[in-house]
């Protein structure tokens, strides 16, 4: 099944969201907006779109070009990733207030992973115009989303930076090398 | 008969007369200076002659420091602390005459005997403790505190006499803001011996720091060991001492009492306010561990007042099982205050300067002057450390002139990764996550840099200003790309363990190749530089272990 982002990339696909209560009330849910005044949450519903999906419909696929984001409104989502042998593992699951697919909002790049909806979905979708305007009508809120992107994008990489010393402490074992005395100062947790 | 004159060399021979002293020898040369015992030529008067290296003595701050030395210790009128008798210049080099002591000092004590016992460290260092505390009432620190600069002399009753030597590096409160000694941007002090403070920012060094020196030379004595003693980089001495995870003194000496301990802790805790409040608490802190003599003695200067008798405690010791804890609590990592680099100096540019980095470049002339206003930049001598890996960094760095080295400490040694120049911002993460630094930053050149701290960024963006917007976003682009950067290289790692699996015997080095990428995962991770026009970099080893 061909994903509507890859078939129309076309921001104005979708429904345009009212500022109702409950729209307002499913941003104001997830932990990043919570904060925002009023105003501000108003914006930033307006500047999103819905767009709702069957089971199994992919919402956007690995490979596709990127540049929106999106939140779960309701249902459950499944992201996967394709390996090199065809095989696709599931990478993670998001339900309701969860974002995904944030990067591209700052920076187009191809999709890393596949993302497909497990249950029918309500999804909201901001698109790289989307945040244009919101940095005009609501600077705070785009501040809270690009805030976003940073935590999620250092928090994934300081756990790639793990996997990488891992891959490279095998590495060394597998040549037989004693393990080497860290010259780095003392780190902190989960870091 | 007159000797010859001084000759210009490092080393004056015995017999040689430098002004009204005879040389008889040589008893101890630093960096800059030399010291010889003398003979005054007229009085018979045998003294000690500090002169200033002749190297030295063209260069500016190197006179006016050895000048400020000898000032400093002849304000001092202490029985402990070393008598100055005279000081001028001498062929246009400038000297200093002491009071001639006989023993050896503290560090060739140790040496010796490896460690002392608690009576023995109090009677030595309560002395020192009232010498110092001296020194802070006439508006001296000394800054140098170790084991080398207490100079132990036998007494006519047969009991030790530590005398305080050493003022060269000291601070001393001006009035009318003078730009201080301290401010030259050379890393002053022994690294052993050097509080965080002193390491962190030079202008914040207080009186509590020679308190901390103090612990530490206590430390030393009762365990016969520097709680902090890496020996392969300065750097790494550095971030362990900013670490304050040194291990509690009783678990070298287990003969150590608790409240012993708790002394030395406090004293040396990595957080200065929960050091003692002077060196007169800290004076009546050790007063109950010294023996009845030394009690007698002391009982004038520190004797306990009840309102001051503050038990001496270490929370952290018992909830770690290690030495002082600092106050990112949960974490073992050290702040790093603002104006980070040792030496750096406030600079005014002009705010079109700024324009360098990209999130300024469209900025208009009142947001770059306010911009000014909130971040000033600061010039780090060439060698200033910005930051220090492992350390929890609170701010980033905005390259406005110079270049800086990025340097990353692994397992093999220390890996110059990227040389980035004006209009690179490096430690822009920190300003967003609180995690230690994954590279230390030091300036290559002569660098002006604007510290970008991350209460001032706080506050910008709790304005929604344009600039803090700006540069938020570019915060964001440089983490995803990094993010992609390390993935591919993840994957890359992961092809090359199943291709070593797949052949069975591998035919190259893995851990050759495992540190090949390694390097390159890290350099790519720190080619952070918001600039489109930027060098490749090309990791450089400064050195590996033997």
């Amino acid at each position: 099944m061909t994903s509507r982002a890859q078939a129309c990339n076309d921001p104005v696909e979708g429904f345009p969201l009212l500022p109702t209560r409950t729209n307002v009330e499913v941003f104001r849910a997830c932990p990043p907006f919570a904060s925002l005044a009023e105003g501000d949450l108003l914006a930033l519903t307006a500047c999103f779109r819905g767009q709702t999906y069957a089971t199994d419909e992919p919402v956007f696929r690995q490979g596709d070009a990127g540049t929106s984001l999106y939140m779960v409104a309701e249902g459950t989502l499944v992201a996967s990733v394709q390996q090199r042998d065809a095989r696709s593992v599931e990478i993670n699951r998001m339900n309701a207030t969860e974002i995904f697919g944030e990067m591209a909002l700052l920076d187009p790049a191809p999709r890393s992973a596949t993302v497909t909806a497990a249950t029918p979905s309500t999804v909201y979708e901001l698109h790289a115009d989307g945040l244009a305007t919101l940095r005009e009508q609501s600077p705070a809120a785009a501040c809270a989303l690009v805030s976003l992107v940073i935590r999620d994008a250092t928090r994934r990489l300081r756990r790639l930076d793990h996997w990488v010393e891992r891959e490279l402490t095998r590495l060394a074992e597998s040549a037989g090398q004693a393990p080497t005395r860290s010259l780095v100062a003392p780190h902190g947790e989960g870091t | 008969m007159p000797g010859p004159t001084v000759p210009r060399m490092q080393e004056l021979p015995a017999g040689t007369t430098f002004g009204r002293y005879a040389i008889v020898r040589r008893i101890g040369a630093g960096g800059m200076a030399a010291v010889y015992e003398a003979q005054h030529t007229h009085l018979g008067r045998r003294v000690a002659l500090k002169i200033l290296h002749p190297s030295y003595a063209v260069h500016a701050p190197s006179v006016e420091r050895f000048v400020l030395e000898a000032n400093a210790a002849a304000r001092l009128q202490h029985p402990h602390v070393v008598d100055v008798f005279d000081v001028g210049v001498e062929d246009d080099v400038p000297f200093m005459v002491m009071e001639y002591l006989e023993g050896g000092d503290l560090g060739a004590i140790l040496e010796q005997e490896n460690s002392l016992t608690v009576e023995r460290v109090c009677a030595l260092m309560l002395p020192v403790v009232s010498a110092v505390s001296a020194a802070h009432r006439a508006g001296i620190v000394h800054r140098d505190l170790k084991p080398e600069n207490i100079y132990v002399t036998l007494g006519l009753d047969g009991i030790e006499h530590p005398v305080l030597l050493d003022f060269g590096i000291s601070k001393v409160a001006r009035r009318g803001g003078e730009p201080n000694l301290s401010m030259a941007g050379e890393l002053l002090g022994t690294p052993y011996y050097m509080a965080p403070e002193q390491i962190r920012a030079d202008d914040k060094v207080d009186a509590r720091s020679d308190q901390y020196s103090l612990g530490v030379i206590i430390y030393e004595c009762v365990t016969g060991q520097r709680p902090y003693r890496a020996g392969d980089s300065v750097y790494v001495l550095m971030a362990e001492i900013l670490s304050g995870q040194a291990d509690p003194p009783s678990t070298i000496n287990r003969s150590l009492s608790p409240d012993f301990e708790a002394v030395i802790l406090r004293a040396m805790n990595a957080v200065r306010d929960d050091r003692f409040e002077s060196m007169q608490s800290f004076g009546r802190a050790l007063m109950p561990f010294a023996s009845e003599a030394t009690r007698t003695r002391w009982t004038h200067e520190f004797d306990p007042r009840p309102s001051e008798g503050k038990p001496a405690s270490a929370p952290a010791v018992a909830a770690t099982g290690r030495a002082s804890r600092p106050s990112t609590i949960g974490r073992r990592t050290t702040r790093l205050a603002t104006g980070a680099a040792l030496g750096s100096q406030s600079v005014s540019v002009p705010p079109d300067d700024l324009r360098v980095l990209t999130a300024l470049r469209e900025s208009s002339p009142d947001e770059l002057a306010m911009f000014a206003l909130l971040a000033p930049a600061r010039r780090y001598p060439k060698d200033a450390l910005l930051f220090l890996q492992g350390t929890q960094g609170e701010s980033c760095f905005m390259l406005l002139r110079g270049e800086v080295e990025i340097v990353k400490s692994m397992s093999f040694g220390d890996c110059v990764l990227n040389t980035l120049g004006p209009g690179s911002v490096v430690g822009q993460i920190a300003l967003v996550d609180l995690a230690p630094r994954t590279a230390s930053v030091i300036a290559r050149t002569e660098t002006v840099a604007i510290e970008l701290t991350r209460e001032v960024f706080d506050k910008l963006i709790a304005t929604a200003n344009r600039v803090a917007l700006r540069f938020q976003e570019h915060i964001a682009i440089s983490a995803i790309r990094q993010l992609r950067v390390a993935t591919q290289q993840l994957t890359a790692l992961l092809d090359e363990r199943a291709s070593l699996r797949a052949r069975g015997t591998p035919d190259v080095d893995p851990s050759h190749a495992a540190r090949l990428a390694y390097v390159q995962a890290a350099t790519l991770e720190w080619d952070l530089a918001l600039e489109a026009n930027r060098r490749a970099p090309t990791p450089r080893i400064l050195k590996r272990e033997p």
